[in-house]
């Protein structure tokens, strides 16, 4: 406790009540209680801690000045800032020697958690993301556990995914003869392409190439269909390097086709050309019935099987990794077991719990009432675990026993914290094997160095650092090509790149986090050189290019950002100024009043006022001023940059004036002077932004009350390094709420 | 093997299952003893431009509802219901993802970003948990919404609650998809019954064995962690009976009309849904849907009607005429895609009549004004006579206060559905009748 008890309600009586009795009561307390609200109901701490989330609300009705209501008597700054610091002392202390590291609700693995998790798991490229309902985010990221919920889609979705990744990696049973098809769409010759093969409308013929390595017995099977005329269907030959094998008649429709097999055998390593041709066209206009007027062929596809009569092709590599061999004498529950508790330990990211394999031996008479074998029900229990709780949920069991209400998470749910956190997936086979032997805490500094240099760490350029700037949304970015005559959609593209190539730069270098705000140089192409009017760079590729000679620093100035905070039609100093304050300074700004639109100016340009002479009309409204002080100037000194984040000078013929000054008081001229401003006078902010976004994804739920010890620390640790990337990070995987679980009571 | 359709010859199929009504050969999977009664509840985000919208006297057509004009004597408009509880009531900025949240739970949705998400059972998930059994998918829920935004949602809001139209529970949605094709296989199946069947008991085993799993974890978890599990449980459960009734209710699948994914435009995309909607209706494989086109707050542009400028945006239109008449635009845009779902239901014979004899459908938003932000005397249409049971062709007003749930309520009458109310429904809305 930061104050005493008693002291605390002295003051309450002394100043806190006073002030409410003044401006609250009338409507919420002795005796009426508007809005089914009485704040007279809560005369001590005991009874206003015991309903925090009222008091938080009371709180942000004070700090946000939703309450009183402006035609009523409103408390002045210090009267708030007076009821704020005693709500916070004594409602919601904190106690930096007893830290509560919250609670992170159960979390199940998002889309992206979950494409990666499988991937690494089967070692086996399997695309199972398009399969599952989008997720929902809350505060702000998509990995918030609370906001992960499941339904029976999902639980649909999870079932048809496991088997698909599964059809994928694996293949129990004898492996089918080696075949290589070729699909209609894909041949060449005469005729052309169509939906859903090769049309050949006219005598000719469709073919295709393969080259024969070994010698053997093959079969070619083509598929076809046709248009019948004058009740004859069209017929075809099958040419192997020129000579006609055999000669059909496709007969079945367009959506039945039938196969046709030809067997014969090669005897030395050579290329086969294929030819399907067809030989009786007709065309009977006069032909009363018109399904039997014109005569075509379509090949839906060629195929080569074999050789047949040479061993059978070996198994995919993922499925020897997973299966390994029966040894001699195993049974077949021996060698289950062995496999599923190798895989058991990936799959749940931990140690298989004590009965828990066997239960999926039972799979093996499931297998048999189907008539299949062991390598069948093990592969029903793989998707068994699949879709087992313990994979798709991220379980966090507390390690021994808790002090001060707080236990530190097992060595493998702290593995898990760090890949998902990092990698956006599982635990590779080094953290695991860390947290069998106890030894992840201990070598934590070596593993994040590892962690973040790996190429997994990708993972967290585009998912942390794709929803803290909200480069995600580019994509559905909609500029107008009226208004931005050199935009186009392949730009939105080359933007995101851009600042993700920034952010993992100074990701991976270990550079200050405030290189991001000020880096005089960024990574551009040829076509997003041209937008920022920087000459000399060629080609597609992104490259780093020095930013020497222009007024563009850092990712506030990123066509990417500047296009993300603009309307589609033209910029929006709100938006900009209110992601600004969001994003990088910690400080949202708070929402408008309700029912009152938001103060934006979409009115007709051709007016003579500029875009700032009618927001400035607009910021007379007292209801409305406060805030917009504190967004506007900053959005205004980026009007340098348009819609699309090109640079101008003027705007409807009118010189763009950028400067402004600051709700805190700092002037400036120029768009380089704010951003002088921002990361320099406001860098602890930004520090304390970052910390707090990271801390966010990091741990999967919002941050709250109980956070600010953990963020002020994170804040300050980092402070003497300049903010580094890598001593960020290592400060939020060694903050409290990192690494340990709220007891349980 | 199934067989996949380019997009356009999914198109071509609509068009000629709207030229040719008959598709007899797609017969409802159980030859019901009367035919069912069908709901359906469409979204329009971010208020309209009432002045346009509105009809002027008691005929129930205006300038937007113009593309509805052949279709008069099948709908009504209605006047003068409201969303309380899609107001502040105290809870401050938000208007847009409360509209979403309340439009079909009538609750008050709970403001939070994460923690403890709050609502209530929307009222399709009312019936659908009630009749759902009586069909082989219980309900569906349909979205033409791009993929989701990151960063914060409405002022403070989850977006979850801006997101969902339907929910299943207080704190879990339904989720809607986007995919046609996905809709068609959840409707209809691979086109491989045999196969489907094989990978439904396989799954039905494998449903059996997690099922367990999840009792097991329950048991190391406490609070908060539970009640993830009840939801998985509980998802576990509705699966292993979808697979019951999937099993139980065969039906022909109309192969012609699988689509190949999401279509490029806006409007194909909104037709496939309605298509598949009307499908599924035909073919009774649900009596029940929602269609979220966008959700509320949406900043979708329109460039192929020539609206460049985003919608939300425009919303605030500040009475500018130039903003208005974009609204108007949209707004319209939206009812011609609703006018050709319902000439398709009503080209669709069944019985005596056709499937908008048999169904009820409301069309609207959870915004009247977008300038205002106010969630009363919202823009409403009421279609499909239910069975005679709706007197249509009208411009029905409300008393003053009259909550929507109060329709809802008559609504899930109509579908013998019991319920005591929906959200803050406080009586039944029988002036319909």
């Amino acid at each position: 406790m930061a104050r005493d008890e008693d002291d605390l309600m002295a003051t309450y009586h002394k100043e806190v009540l006073p002030v409410f009795e003044n401006y609250c009561y009338d409507c919420h307390g002795d005796g009426s209680k508007k809005g089914e609200f009485a704040l007279d109901a809560y005369q001590d701490i005991g009874s206003m801690t015991a309903h925090r989330d009222v008091w938080k609300r009371v709180r942000e009705h004070i700090d946000y000045r939703l309450m009183p209501p402006p035609d009523e008597a409103v408390p002045n700054d210090g009267e708030r800032k007076m009821l704020l610091d005693w709500i916070d002392a004594a409602v919601f202390p904190t106690d930096p020697a007893n830290p509560d590291p919250g609670h992170i609700t159960l979390r199940r693995l998002n889309r992206n958690e979950y494409q990666n998790t499988l991937t690494d798991l089967l070692a086996a490229r399997v695309d199972v993301a398009s399969l599952l309902p989008p997720d929902d985010s809350g505060h702000g990221f998509d990995n918030n556990g609370d906001v992960l919920t499941i339904s029976p889609l999902h639980m649909e979705r999870y079932l048809e995914a496991a088997r698909t990744a599964l059809e994928a990696a694996i293949h129990p049973g004898p492996m089918p003869m080696p075949k290589r098809k070729v699909n209609g769409r894909d041949l060449n010759g005469d005729g052309n392409r169509s939906d859903m093969g090769w049309l050949l409308f006219t005598n000719g013929e469709a073919a295709t190439s393969f080259q024969v390595t070994e010698a053997g017995l093959y079969r070619l099977v083509v598929t076809a269909s046709g248009t019948p005329a004058m009740r004859i269907p069209p017929e075809f030959e099958l040419k192997v390097n020129g000579a006609v094998v055999a000669k059909r008649m496709a007969e079945k429709p367009e959506h039945r086709p039938e196969s046709f097999a030809h067997e014969f055998r090669i005897d030395e390593e050579k290329d086969l050309r294929v030819a399907v041709n067809f030989v009786n066209d007709a065309w009977f206009p006069e032909q009363s019935d018109p399904a039997q007027r014109d005569r075509n062929l379509l090949v839906h596809s060629i195929t080569l099987e074999g050789p047949l009569d040479g061993p059978p092709p070996k198994k995919p590599a993922s499925h020897r990794r997973i299966y390994g061999e029966p040894q001699a004498g195993e049974s077949d529950a021996a060698y289950m077991t062995r496999v599923l508790t190798r895989f058991g330990r990936n799959a749940f990211r931990r140690p298989p719990q004590d009965g828990e394999i066997e239960r999926y031996l039972a799979f093996i008479e499931v297998a048999e009432k189907n008539g299949e074998g062991i390598e069948h029900a093990i592969r029903m229990a793989l998707e068994a675990m699949l879709v087992s709780p313990s994979f798709l949920f991220r379980e966090e069991p507390a390690d021994g026993e808790s002090t001060g209400g707080r236990t530190l998470i097992t060595e493998h749910a702290l593995a898990s914290r760090l890949s998902y956190f990092l990698w956006s997936s599982m635990p590779d086979e080094e953290l695991l094997a860390l947290a069998d032997q106890g030894k992840l805490r201990a070598q934590l500094d070596s593993e994040l160095a590892r962690m973040i240099r790996s190429k997994k760490s990708e993972a967290f350029v585009s998912n942390f650092a794709g929803q803290w700037l909200q480069l995600r949304d580019l994509h559905a970015a909609s500029p107008s090509r009226h208004h931005f005559r050199n935009f186009d959609r392949s730009l939105t593209r080359d933007m995101r790149l851009e600042t993700e190539a920034l952010f993992r730069h100074v990701l991976r270098e270990n550079l200050p986090a405030r290189t991001l705000l000020d880096a005089d140089f960024t990574f551009i192409n040829q076509r997003l050189a041209e937008h920022y009017g920087i000459p000399g760079v060629e080609g597609r590729e992104l490259r780093r290019v020095s930013l020497a000679g222009t007024s563009r620093r850092g990712i506030l100035n990123h066509a990417s950002i500047l296009t993300l905070t603009s309307y589609p039609t033209r910029t929006s100093p709100v938006l900009r100024g209110k992601f600004i304050l969001e994003n990088i300074l910690a400080t949202p700004p708070p929402p408008p009043p309700p029912n009152i639109p938001q103060l934006e100016a979409p009115e007709n340009r051709r007016e003579s006022l500029s875009l700032r002479e009618q927001m400035e009309r607009h910021r007379d409204d007292p209801a409305c001023s406060s805030c917009h002080a504190l967004m506007d100037p900053i959005g205004f000194g980026l009007e340098n940059f348009d819609g699309v984040g090109a640079w101008r000078e003027q705007e409807n013929q009118r010189p763009i004036d950028p400067s402004g000054k600051l709700a805190s008081g700092e002037s400036f001229a120029t768009a380089d002077e704010l951003r002088s401003i921002i990361a320099a006078d406001y860098e602890p902010q930004f520090r304390r932004a970052l910390a707090s976004k990271l801390l966010t994804y990091a741990l999967g739920r919002g941050t709250d009350w109980y956070d600010r010890p953990a963020i002020e620390e994170i804040t300050l640790k980092v402070q003497g390094d300049e903010a580094r990337f890598h001593a960020l990070i290592r400060a939020v995987v060694e903050s409290v709420p990192f690494q340990y679980r709220r007891a349980a009571p | 093997m199934t067989t996949m359709h380019s997009r356009r010859r999914f198109l071509k199929g609509l068009a000629t299952t709207l030229a040719l009504p008959s598709l007899a050969s797609l017969r409802a999977a159980t030859p019901a003893a009367a035919h069912p009664l069908r709901m359906a509840f469409v979204y329009i985000p971010n208020g309209v431009n009432l002045g346009l919208w509105r009809p002027a006297g008691n005929e129930n057509l205006s300038e937007t509802l113009g593309p509805l004009a052949g279709l008069r004597d099948h709908f009504s408009v209605l006047r003068g219901l409201d969303h309380e509880k899609a107001f502040a009531n105290g809870d401050g900025a938000g208007d847009h993802a409360r509209a979403n949240a309340t439009f079909l739970t009538g609750c008050q949705a709970r403001k939070t970003s994460g923690a403890d998400i709050r609502l209530g059972v929307s009222v399709d998930q009312i019936a659908a948990q009630q009749i759902g059994h009586l069909t082989r998918v219980p309900s569906l829920e349909l979205s033409t919404d791009p993929p989701r935004r990151s960063g914060e949602c409405d002022s403070g809001y989850s977006c979850s609650y801006q997101f969902n139209l339907s929910w299943r529970s207080e704190s879990t949605p339904a989720p809607a998809e986007r995919d046609p094709r996905m809709v068609f296989e959840k409707l209809f199946g691979s086109g491989n019954e045999q196969q489907d069947h094989s990978r439904r008991m396989r799954q039905q085993s494998i449903l059996d064995f997690v099922h367990e799993d999840a009792k097991r974890l329950n048991k190391r978890l406490d609070g908060s962690d539970r009640a993830k599990m009840d939801e998985y449980l509980t998802a576990v459960r509705d699966v292993e009976r979808r697979i019951t009734q999937a099993e139980k209710f065969r039906v022909e699948v109309p192969e012609n009309l699988r689509p190949n994914g999401v279509p490029e435009g806006h409007r194909d995309h909104i037709r496939s849904m309605y298509e598949l909607m009307a499908l599924a209706f035909q073919t009774d494989t649900t009596r029940i849907a929602s269609f979220l086109l966008s959700h509320d707050g949406s900043n979708r542009t329109f460039p192929e009607i020539g609206v460049n400028s985003a919608h939300h945006e425009l919303s605030h239109h500040r009475e500018n005429p130039g903003n208005l008449e974009q609204i108007a635009k949209i707004d319209r845009f939206y009812v011609e895609q609703f006018a050709w779902f319902l000439e398709k239901l009503k080209a669709t014979p069944e019985g005596d009549g056709n499937l908008l004899d048999h169904s009820m459908i409301v069309y609207g938003g959870g915004i009247a004004d977008g300038n205002r932000h106010n969630h009363d005397d919202l823009p409403l249409l009421l279609a499909g006579h239910a069975h005679g049971s709706i007197r249509q062709g009208r411009v029905i007003t409300a008393k003053q206060g009259t909550p929507m749930t109060n329709l809802y309520l008559s609504m899930l009458d109509r579908m013998n559905v019991r319920a005591e109310r929906v959200g803050d429904s406080n009586g039944k809305f029988e002036v319909i009748g």
